[in-house]
This record gives C-alpha cells, structure tokens and sequence, in this order.
C-alpha cells in the first residue's frame, strides 16, 4: 500500500499534467466546436488538478469556479447559439496557415526562453511566511498588501469592460 | 493507528457509509415528495407497492433500469453518454466535506474517535460551490446532444439561471465565512457554539433559501422543465437509466444545498438550543435540521406557482445580489467596528 502511494505522490503530476495536455490538442483538433469547449472544460479542471498537488488549493477552487463553472459556461453558450454547421465550407480554423506558424514559432521561443531563464528554486519568501493559515490566508494577505496596486487597476480594468459591453448592447437596441 | 488503516480503510468506509446513506435518502426523497405533495392536495399519492407504498421507490427503480435504453438517431452519441454523468458526479462529490457530527467512533467499531467528515478541507465551502458550478454542464450539454428543439431551449434555461443564481448564492455564503474566519465546514459549525448565524445573517439566510431552489430548478423556479412550454426540458429524449442519473442528481443537489444551510446557518450538527437534554447523537440532530430543509422544498412545490422567465432574472440580478452585497457590507461593519 505504500508503494503505492509513493508511487501516486511521484507521478500523479505527471499523470494530470499529460491528461491536461491531451485535452488542451483535443481543444485544437476536433471538428466539432462542442466537442472543443468539452475538451477546453476538462483542460481547466485538470488544471486545477495541477494547482491542488502543488498545494494552492485556494487557487484550485478559484479555477474551477471561474473558468470551468463561469466562463467555459459563456463560451458553451454562444457555441450552441451559433449555426456552426452552415459555417462548415468556410474553412473556419486554418485560413492564414503560413502566418499562423511563425506566430507560434515565435511564440515557442519566447516562452522557452523564459521557462529556461526562470529561477525555479524555492517559493516566494511572503507565501513560506504566511502559509501557516493554508494558502487561502497567504493569498489575500499578498493580494491586498504587496500587489494591491496591480489588482485594483486589474479591477478597473474589468469595470471598463463591462461598462462598454452594456454601452455597446444598448447604442444596439435603439437603432 | 497504522498507515493502512489511516488512509485507506477508515476514508473508504466513511466514504462508502455517506454514499450508502445519500443514495438511500435520495431513493425515499422521491416517495416522500409525492406522499407530502398527495396529502397537500388531499390525495393518497402511491399506496399499492408495499404497505402505504413505501416500496414504491424500489419498484420505481427496478423499472427505469430495466427500460430500453433509446438513443435519439441524430444525437451526438458521446455528448449524449457523458451528460448525465457529468451531472451526477459532482451532485456526489459535494458531500465529500458535509460534516455530520464533530467525532464519531461509527458506533463502537472505532477505538478511537475520527472526524465525522469524509476530508475536512479548509477550503470547504468554496469547494462545494466550485464543484456543484461543474453540474451545470450535465444539463446545458443534455439538452444540445438531443438534437432536438425543446432540450436545447431548455438547456440553455437552465444554464442562464444557473449562472444567474450562483453569484448571490455565493454571495450569501460570505456572511457567515466572514463571521466564523475561516473557509472550513467543521470549523464554520463550531463557531455556532453560541449564535446559530441565522439570527445575524437573516438576510443572507433568506436569499440563500431563495437561490438554494431556483440552483437545484425545483418549483416555483422550474422553468428549465416547465411542462406546458417545454415538454419535460433538457430530459426529454433521455430514458432508461440516464433518465435515471439526471433524476438522483437533481434529488442528490437538493440534499446539498440543505446540508449547506444546516452547516452555514443552522448550527450543523449541534443541538437545537433548548432542548440538549434529549441528548440525541450528532448526526440525528443533522438528520433532522437536513430533513426539515428538504421538507420546505418540498412545501414550496406544493404551494406556489412558477414564475415567468424575465421576472426570475429580473429577480436574481435586481434583488437578491443587491441584497446580499449589502449584507456582506453590514456584516464587515459589525466585525470591525
């Protein structure tokens, strides 16, 4: 029994991370735009799978909340109100091949780049501070004292967006 | 306690006592609504399957696991196989952190005493609402793989008032997390030890019940199914025991939510004020709290009519998340002052 859960402890990042990974493919290569969010729906909660085992359990929920629970909700919806099977001669997914794999070239680059570049080393000194209250605590403490800037502008962001959504809905309504 | 016992034994027999236990209740939920609804409306509701009936949910069940199994000839085959699924596996997983009791010794069976919880997480109430959020692809995924008109309608119902009421769901979950300090099931109820939180947080309290019946889509905000409109919403061409999965899922959320409430304002498993000198068992004074939870859901049914599409939204985003935001504010005011 133990060596089965050494065995789990070891490799069940990397069972969840491969799982993830062939969901994320399985997002780009159907054919089917339903199929893609049901794929994109199992990336996320694997994802938060990833989250847990590295013990951000308040990130894990918060991932599932959001963007399994939300927004995957958002993206289902406007999937299954669109007749995507009259769009289907359109050549809808691959139009601009020859720029779109220099973009991801590119793309490959820079995050490998920074992958290697990246000093992973120990955790961040604030979160091994206050990670005595679990991680919900360490979070909101370097949340609203540390990166409070940031996460109000990100707030004000947000508020625009959705201020020109509604703007944008109604200039609709009336013409 | 050696390392087997520890981590496999012991959670795989609580795990297997909660599932035992949830899946009975389910099973009777669904005789005891039509017994309460009949006697409401001076009927016998089911009598001939055993004595008063009490059968009934076996013979019940017997018959959709037997039935054929139809596939509709246009559905998309896998969609339509995993929508149920994915309706009832987070409906089961969500009582993974319900506590019923503080310690249990199952009985005697245990030399020493265990938390009478599956896995107290310290993020339990957050991982119920995050998890149950998942549901809502059974239904919305359901109603497209039919491939047929009022599935889809209702689906898409469904899935907007789902969406709709998850948010002041979520929001009057604050007010109490806010005033017992932390996030976990076991340690919400203990902070009741003297206050049950209905009393400071009646706003939230009364919200809660409100969302806790328009999330589970029970009457009066059953429009993903209403019958004259839609014929039996996003269920409509499933039969047999996929039928069957989204039936339990939808009985096994009511018992979730209830149990939420129990935990959140209703002091979980402590006795109700009064009357400790019956010295009933912890989970017996849960049982009761849950039970008289899903009774009200019941009630309700029996009682009021369904509402229109656009008052039910105009109702979630107008009314109730104002409401609860002032409740979270007035509770912030309360603990810091």
């Amino acid at each position: 029994m133990e060596a089965l859960t050494q065995f789990l402890s070891h490799y069940l990042i990397y069972i969840i991370m491969g799982l993830s990974v062939a969901t994320a493919l399985g997002i780009v290569f159907s054919k089917n735009a339903v199929h893609s969010v049901i794929s994109m729906l199992f990336t996320m909660v694997l994802i938060a799978g990833v989250y847990l085992l590295f013990d951000a359990e308040f990130l894990a929920a918060v991932q599932l909340l959001v963007y399994a629970g939300g927004i995957i909700v958002l993206f289902l919806f406007v999937v299954l109100l669109v007749a995507l099977h009259k769009l289907e001669n359109l050549r809808l997914y691959n139009t601009y091949s020859l720029f779109s794999i220099i973009l991801v070239i590119l793309l490959i680059v820079i995050l490998g780049a920074t992958f290697l570049t990246m000093p992973f080393g120990e955790a961040p000194k604030v979160v091994s501070n206050i990670v005595a209250g679990g991680s919900t605590e360490a979070v909101a403490m370097s949340l609203y004292t540390k990166f409070i800037l940031p996460f109000e502008i990100a707030s004000v962001l947000l508020l625009v967006a959705l201020i020109g959504a509604i703007i944008l809905t109604k200039s609709g309504a009336e013409q | 306690m050696d390392f087997t016992t520890a981590y496999i034994l012991l959670p795989t027999a609580k795990i297997l006592a909660v599932f035992l236990v949830v899946l009975l209740v389910v099973l009777f939920l669904t005789y005891a609504e039509r017994k309460v609804i009949a006697f409401m409306q001076v009927r016998l509701g089911p009598m001939r399957v055993g004595p008063y009936g009490i059968l009934q949910p076996i013979a019940d069940g017997l018959k959709l696991f037997l039935k054929e199994d139809i596939i509709p000839l246009k559905a998309d085959k896998f969609v339509y196989w995993i929508a149920p699924t994915i309706a009832i596996v987070p409906a089961l997983l969500s009582f993974l952190v319900v506590p019923w009791g503080n310690e249990t010794t199952f009985f005697g069976l245990l030399k020493e005493p265990t938390s009478a919880v599956i896995a107290d997480l310290n993020i339990g109430i957050l991982y119920i609402l995050a998890i149950s959020s998942i549901g809502i692809y059974g239904i919305l995924l359901g109603g497209w793989a039919s491939n047929s008109k009022y599935p889809l309608l209702g689906g898409l119902r469904s899935a907007a008032q789902m969406v709709s009421y998850e948010v002041p769901l979520t929001l009057a979950l604050v007010g109490p997390v806010m005033m017992a300090n932390t996030l976990s099931t076991r340690g919400i109820v203990e902070a009741q030890k003297h206050l049950w939180f209905f009393i400071p947080q009646i706003l939230a309290f009364l919200v809660y019940i409100a969302c806790a019946v328009a999330e589970t889509n029970r009457a009066p905000y059953d429009l993903p199914e209403a019958e004259t409109e839609l014929v039996a919403g996003f269920h409509t061409e499933y039969s047999g025991m996929k039928f069957a999965f989204f039936y339990l899922a939808e009985y096994a959320n009511m018992i979730v939510v209830s149990a939420i409430a129990t935990i959140c304002f209703l002091g979980g498993w402590l006795p109700i004020p009064y009357l400790e000198f019956l010295h009933l068992p912890p989970f017996v004074w849960f049982a009761l709290k849950v039970g008289a939870f899903l009774f009200g859901f019941l009630w309700i049914r029996a009682t009021y009519p369904r509402y229109r599409y656009d008052q039910l939204m105009a109702i979630g985003w107008k009314f109730f998340i104002p409401l609860t935001l002032i409740n979270i504010f007035i509770t912030a005011f309360f603990l810091l002052k």
